[in-house]
């Protein structure tokens, strides 16, 4: 039987940094991803708020 | 002694200046081992005060004839190292230039101390892993001293100098200067050019002064911003409006309400009114602070933060890393909303010469170094106005249940420095003094 595909959390952190070619110790990868749900619901609420350009 | 009143006492001969700068050295040399303000003095005070004798005989205008200042460690001072309490910058060479700010302050006959610690780089929070150890607020021993100009403020606080020079991105002049019962004061951004200082987001970032009262940092600001202060204003007739719905999306403690509610009762007995400043997206300002200020110090320090990350402490690292995470139409609708916030904010002054609020939610808490990533939001009251770019000040107000000082925040139009100050000096005069802080640290 398939085992259901597994998503690593740390991921988008770890690419976003690796964009700009940075590397950072395991604790700060663990910290930024757990930021990323106040993050996504900060972008939100200022798309929202935007006036469109 | 107000810093005019001294001043005006050395350019008479009454007091010599390299005698007033060497009791501040003595304070320093007292207090510093255990508020740990001032990280670097400078070499040069007896030069300094040579060449301040030899411009008083010469009848130059010296309105700071001979006061002593530290500089925050993050703005340039000629003959000083500017390190910003960080590895990244531990071995800088002296600087060769001022930053303008203290170019105009040592015209008017100032004498620049040495150097204030700060929070790395500005930014993060205290931490007992940057090069210099995390200042003490003198109001109580183990207390925060708020950030990130601490240095600057605990210098002042304590009696190491008589005043200072701040920089305030989302409050790290008036935080420092509330928590440490001080007056702190933001200038309108752009009206002190930022030469010579060491970035944290540059639409954000401006240089200010932190005194004992406003009517001290109504002087400076006068010189660093090269314009003339106003004239004095009477709290009868004047219009203060609180943003109430800022207070409600992030209360105060009780006390400080209270101390709001004290603050504005005694200003209505001396004529003032006080309403309600109309602030509908209150909720939206410090959402959209974050996003520009992450963004901008994430663009300045990224490829510092690729090449030397382990020159940062945890905190600053991952603050500046956050930006990486802000994707770029992000930050294009944060800087399109932030103009429909500031003509939001421009209109809460309709009825309004200044806003009234307390500067920080509560009175400073205990350094805890354990808790570095989850302490309370200190400043919700402060960012909003930095987002706008316009002038704000703190005052000391009253204290707070552990006997540490309550700052009120008072905020003018855009551009509208030199009036805010004045206002705030009449305010000031109003409201009961704080007092000083014991010296424990003797």
């Amino acid at each position: 039987m398939e085992s259901p595909p597994t998503t690593d959390p740390t991921e988008p952190v770890r690419a976003a940094l690796a964009r700009a070619g940075i590397t950072l110790p395991p604790e700060d990868i663990a910290f930024l991803t757990a930021q990323q749900e106040m993050l996504a619901r900060t972008i939100e609420a200022v798309s929202k708020a935007a006036p469109r350009p | 002694m107000t810093l005019a009143e001294t001043a005006a006492a050395i350019a008479a001969g009454r007091l010599d200046p390299a005698a007033l700068a060497n009791t501040y050295l003595a304070r320093i040399a007292q207090a510093n081992l255990r508020l740990h303000a001032m990280a670097a003095l400078a070499p040069t005070l007896e030069a300094q005060a040579k060449t301040l004798r030899t411009r008083i005989a010469r009848g130059d205008h010296l309105p700071l004839a001979g006061i002593p200042i530290a500089v925050k460690d993050a703005f340039d001072a000629a003959g000083l190292p500017t390190t910003a309490n960080a590895s990244l910058y531990a071995h800088a060479a002296p600087a060769t230039h001022d930053t303008p700010a203290v170019a105009r302050l040592r015209q008017a006959g100032a004498i620049i101390l040495g150097k204030a610690t700060c929070w790395e780089m500005s930014v993060g929070g205290p931490s007992d892993a940057s090069p210099q150890p995390p200042a003490i607020n003198p109001w109580a021993p183990g207390a925060d001293p708020g950030g990130s100009s601490n240095g600057s403020a605990v210098a002042v606080a304590s009696g190491m100098a008589m005043a200072a020079l701040g920089g305030d991105t989302g409050g790290s002049i008036r935080l420092p200067a509330s928590f440490c019962g001080l007056a702190g004061f933001k200038p309108t951004h752009g009206k002190i050019p930022l030469q010579g200082a060491i970035p944290f987001a540059e639409s954000l970032d401006v240089i200010g002064p932190l005194a004992r009262t406003a009517d001290d940092c109504a002087l400076l600001h006068a010189i660093m911003a090269a314009e003339p202060p106003h004239p004095p204003i009477s709290l009868h007739g004047l219009r203060l409006a609180i943003p109430h719905a800022l207070l409600r999306h992030s209360p105060p403690t009780a006390a400080m309400a209270e101390a709001l509610a004290e603050a504005c009762a005694t200003l209505e007995r001396h004529g003032a009114t006080i309403a309600e400043a109309p602030l509908p997206s209150a909720a939206l300002f410090n959402a959209c602070y974050f996003l520009i200020a992450r963004s901008e110090a994430f663009a300045l320090w990224r490829h510092a933060l690729a090449a030397t990350p382990d020159k940062f402490n945890p905190l600053t690292r991952r603050s500046f890393a956050i930006g990486a995470m802000i994707p770029p139409e992000a930050l294009a609708n944060a800087t399109r909303l932030r103009i429909t916030l500031q003509t939001e904010l421009d209109a809460a002054f309709a009825h309004a010469d200044a806003l009234i609020l307390p500067t920080t939610p509560d009175e400073a808490a205990d350094l805890d170094f354990t808790t570095a990533f989850s302490r309370p939001d200190t400043a919700p009251y402060t960012r909003p106005f930095s987002l706008a770019g316009v002038p704000a000040i703190s005052i000391p107000c009253a204290l707070g249940p552990r006997g540490r000082p309550l700052g009120l925040q008072l905020v003018g139009r855009h551009g509208d420095d030199a009036r805010l100050l004045a206002l705030a000096t009449a305010i000031e005069q109003a409201l009961p003094q704080i007092g000083s802080p014991k010296e424990w640290w003797t």
